[in-house]
Order: C-alpha cells, then structure tokens, then sequence
C-alpha cells in the first residue's frame, strides 16, 4: 500500500489479452518508488502484453492497475502518457521519417512539445553519438542507435515511471553494458519495469524479479534469490510447465 | 517583343509554352485537392470518395451565402469554412471512428456511401441549377512573350500554393501537426509519446475538408456550380495523388502540376481522346511502373 500512495505501480489480478484470446491470467506486480523491476520470462509469456497492459495499449478485462494510487485501468493510452507512464516499446519503434531532433521533440507532445532544451541537452550527454546523428532520419541509424534515441525519448517524457520492453534484443553484449549503465544513471530515481529473455543482464540492473510464464506469474523475488543459476532455472523449468 | 509569325518556330514554341502554363495553373487545383485525398490516405490509411461531394456542398454554402443571401463573398467563405470544419468533424465522429481505423476497405465503402448522400442533401438544398459564383477575381490577362497568362488562374495558382505552404507550416511547426506526422509512421508509437488517435483522426478530417472547400472553391470560380461539379476534378486530384505515391504531400503537389501540364499537352496536341482517358492511363502506367509513385516509397510494414 505504501507503495501505492508515494508513487510506486501496483498491478492486482490483471487479466487481458487480444480478440476472444486470453493471454494474461490475474498478473500481480508491485513496483515500488525508485525500484527497478524486472520481467523475464520465455519468448511469448506475456511480458510485452504486461507492459501494454500497462499503457493502455491492451484492455484490461479485469484487476486493477494504479499509479501513484490512481487507477490507469480504463485510461487512453494518451491519458497514461500523461499521468507519467513512458514506454519503450519492443522494436524501438523510432519514428524513422523523423530526425533524431525531431523524435526527441515529439515525446514532448503531452506538454504542448515545449520545454524540450534542456531534455535534449540531457539525452545528447548520455549518448553521444545521437549528438553526431542529430539531424539524421532515425531510419537510417544502426539498432543500437535506434534503442539510444528510443531511450532518449523516454527522458524527454519525464516519466514517473519508464517500462522498457528487451532494451538489449539484437545488441553487441558490450553495447548492452554500456546501454543499461546509461539507463541506470539517467533514471536514477526513476522506478522501472525492465522486460528481459536476457536474464543476467537484467539481474544487474534491477532489485525485484517476476519471472513470467503462460501469461502467469510462476516465481518472484529479489534478484538476489535468482542470482544463482539454478534458481533460475528452476523458475523457468517451472515456467515451462 | 517580336511577333511570332505563322509557321515559325517561335509559334510551336510559344504554343508550348502557352500550354505548361495552362497545366501548371489547371494543376495547381489537382494539387490541392490532392493534398486533400494524400493527408487522410497518409495518416488514416483510407481514400476518402467523398472528398468532391464535401467539398462542393461547402462551396454551395459560399454561393448561398455570399450571394444567394446577398451577404458578400466574405461572409460566404467564413460560413463555408465553418460548414467545412464542421463536415469535417462530423464525418470523423460519425462514420470513420464508429467504423475504426486501420480497415481500408470498409471505410472506402463508407465515403462511397456518404457521396451519393452528399451529392443528393446537395442537391435537396440548394436545387439542381447551373450557378456562376462571380468570384471576386480579376478579369482579363497577361501576355508574357506571346503566352497568356489569365490573371483569374494566376490567383488561383498563388491560392493553391498559399494553401499548401500553410498545410507544410502547420505539420512542420506546430505541436498537432508533429503529432499528426508521428502518426502517419506509427501509429502506436505516436500513441506512447501522448498523441490522441482521436484527436489526430479529427484534424486530419477537418483539415482535409478545409483543403476540399478552397478546391471546390476554385473551381467554381473558372467554370460553374451545379451537383456534382467536381467529381472530374476528384478523379484528376486522386491520379495526381496516385502519382505522387498517395501517402506523399510533397508527391501530390508535384503530381497535380505534373498532371496539369500533361493533360494540357495532351489538349494541345493529342485527340481528345487521349486526354479524357489520359488520368486512367496515368493510373494504369503508375500502377505497372512504379506503385510507390513519383516520390513515395513502399514503405516497411507497421508493426
Ligand atoms: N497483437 C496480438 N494479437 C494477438 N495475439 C498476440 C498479439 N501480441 C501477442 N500476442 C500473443 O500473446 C502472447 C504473449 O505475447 P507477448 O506479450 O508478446 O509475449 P512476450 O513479450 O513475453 O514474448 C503470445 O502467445 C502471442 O502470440
Ligand atoms: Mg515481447
């Protein structure tokens, strides 16, 4: 409940999914002020409907999700956006006609698109490179770019709380690192939900673990209890059934 | 100036001439309502059929009001814009977000639908006459080195292109204009920075009712008023639009000019013809050449 009220997301008994299919089944998730959480899980147990769950994208058929105590259950996605949900959605999904400047701008629509600077100023100080790409269509930029301006839109949302779906999907383990170190500092303060089939990677960075199966949650903990391989394995053996 | 003779070179010349200048100021018209068929293709993902018949009902308000009424052209145009705006809107609350986005077919079906009942509630309210609207153009023209330029046209022309910078502006510059732009490449991406569909889905309606009403406008002042007065221009305006790629502003711009000029050389020198069917084949050719247009790209697939 304390998490409730300072700010933290609390998923109770979510269930939801696509058309007449099911593909949540009562999820439970607590993400408290400043924690990092993260989401493993096979290919296909619903930890990317989670997080649209979360944003709206997805209807939620029952249960309750609240932010900060306020229910996002029902909300536009727009409305979501908002009350200080960022997403970074799997694939990155840059708008690949727009230069980086102008993907970085248009995170600001819920504000009128104003205030931006100092935002921009942020994101080009993390990552540099998106400095040297600036006025490059988004299109054109590598992956790991594209996570980068992804990532950089997210900080120009000023979120309340980020989700970030598979940040290292298709990145150079030394890419990742540097990735997730960027993240780390960037939202210090900032509770996130991380989704992961990386596993170790995600155990680094987060405090609280869900792993994810069939669109149920079948273990949780601090990372800690799943930092040893076979805990882990276990989960997922467990996952698997 | 030196007067071009009778079977010199410099009449073939001038009557090409006389001919591109024709076009560009005939394709400055498909131009803009081309604009019109390429936002909502851009961002909604269908072609709205209504197009003519919304904008000819708005341009029968001008008439009734600024002269029908007696009321003068300006007060014409403010409620014309105003009926614009509000087709605009109520076609997007009452036809496209019932039917939802993302289904070409159905919603092509729908506009098809509200043509027919647009041209007949025209037809109901302001009768069935042949009307000349009196524009307050200028009359008479220009001779530039022995081609003619009608001053009317020319103000049309600027008109047009007045319209599609301000179009340009308002997506470049202003914070619903990014949002209508993010959009048209993701929908669900733009979703998650903030942008309303409905609220995009609106003005893109509205705004594309608005490109409608200056067409039809333009129209009438060259030719006349009557039912169903611009559908011509609509099937010339969407091969413009088609040529440019059908998702593409700047494309369908550059299409109505070249459209235009094409179906003025035609006039001028093919059979009649050719420049009757000239807009089928200019489909056909498209279609079998290259899909993508003049300037749009097959563009990856959304997610
Ligand atoms: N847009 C969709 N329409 C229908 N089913 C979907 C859609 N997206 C995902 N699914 C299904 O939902 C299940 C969970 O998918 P997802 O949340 O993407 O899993 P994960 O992110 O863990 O790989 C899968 O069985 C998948 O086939
Ligand atoms: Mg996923």
């Amino acid at each position: 409940m304390a998490a409730d009220e300072s700010g933290g997301l609390s998923l109770r008994g979510v269930t939801a999914g696509y058309g007449r299919s099911t593909v949540l089944h009562g999820i439970d998730i607590e993400v408290r002020p400043g924690q990092k959480v993260a989401i493993l899980g096979p290919n296909g147990a619903g930890k990317t409907t989670v997080l649209r769950a979360v944003s709206g994208l997805v209807g939620v058929r029952s249960g309750t999700i609240t932010l900060g105590g306020a229910a996002l259950t029902g909300r536009r996605p727009d409305e979501i956006v908002k009350r200080g949900v960022a997403h970074v959605p799997q694939g990155r999904r840059v708008f690949p006609d727009f230069t980086v400047e102008e993907n970085l701008r248009a995170a600001a629509y819920s504000r009128g698109g104003r205030d931006v600077d100092d935002d921009v100023a942020r994101v080009l100080d993390a990552f540099p490179r998106l400095r040297d790409r600036f006025g490059v269509r988004a299109g054109f930029l590598s992956g790991g770019e594209q996570q980068m301006l992804a990532i950089g839109r997210a900080v120009v949302q000023r979120p309340r709380i980020v989700l970030i779906d598979e940040m290292s999907l298709g990145l150079a383990p030394i890419l990742i690192k540097e990735l997730y170190g960027r993240f780390d500092r960037l939202f210090a303060d900032v509770p996130a939900v991380i989704v992961e089939q990386n596993p170790s990677v995600a155990l680094e960075h987060c405090s609280y673990v869900y792993v994810l199966s069939n669109g149920e949650v079948k273990a949780s903990g601090p990372a800690s209890e799943f930092t040893s391989h076979e805990r882990l394995m276990q989960a997922y053996a467990g996952a698997a059934d | 100036m030196r007067q071009p003779r009778v079977g010199s070179p410099g009449v073939a010349v001038s009557t090409l001439l006389q001919a591109i200048v024709n076009g560009l100021m005939t394709g400055s018209v498909y131009a803009l309502l081309a604009l019109s068929i390429a936002l909502i293709f851009k961002t909604m993902d269908t072609v709205n059929f209504a197009t003519a018949s919304m904008g000819a009902f708005c341009a029968f308000l001008f008439f009734q009001v600024g002269t029908v009424l007696g009321l003068g052209w300006g007060a014409g145009l403010a409620v014309a814009a105003a009926g614009a705006v509000v087709l605009g809107w109520a076609v997007e609350r009452g036809i496209v977000r019932p039917l939802g986005s993302g289904d070409l077919f159905r919603l092509v079906l729908a506009t098809m639908g509200l043509d027919i009942v647009l041209n007949n509630a025209t037809q109901i309210f302001f009768g069935s006459g042949v009307q000349n609207i009196n524009a307050p153009l200028p009359s008479g023209g220009l001779n530039v080195g022995g081609v003619n330029v009608d001053l009317a046209r020319l103000v049309i022309l600027g008109v047009a292109v007045a319209g599609a910078v301000v179009l340009a502006l308002v997506l470049r510059y202003t914070n619903l204009g990014v949002g209508m732009r993010a959009y048209a490449q993701d929908p669900q991406a733009a979703t998650l920075m903030g942008v309303p569909a409905r609220t995009v889905s609106r003005w893109t309606w509205i705004i594309s009712s608005l490109l409608g009403l200056i067409a039809a406008i333009m129209v009438a002042s060259v030719s006349v008023l009557s039912v169903g007065f611009l559908q011509g221009t609509f099937i010339s305006a969407f091969t413009a639009a088609v040529l440019g790629g059908l998702s593409s502003l700047p494309g369908a711009v550059a299409g109505g000019f070249v459209l235009g000029v094409l179906e003025a050389l035609s006039i001028a020198y093919a059979p009649r013809a050719v420049t009757i069917a000239l807009p089928v084949l200019i489909i056909l050719v498209v279609l079998m050449i290259r899909p993508a247009g003049l300037f749009g790209r097959l563009s990856a697939t959304r997610a």
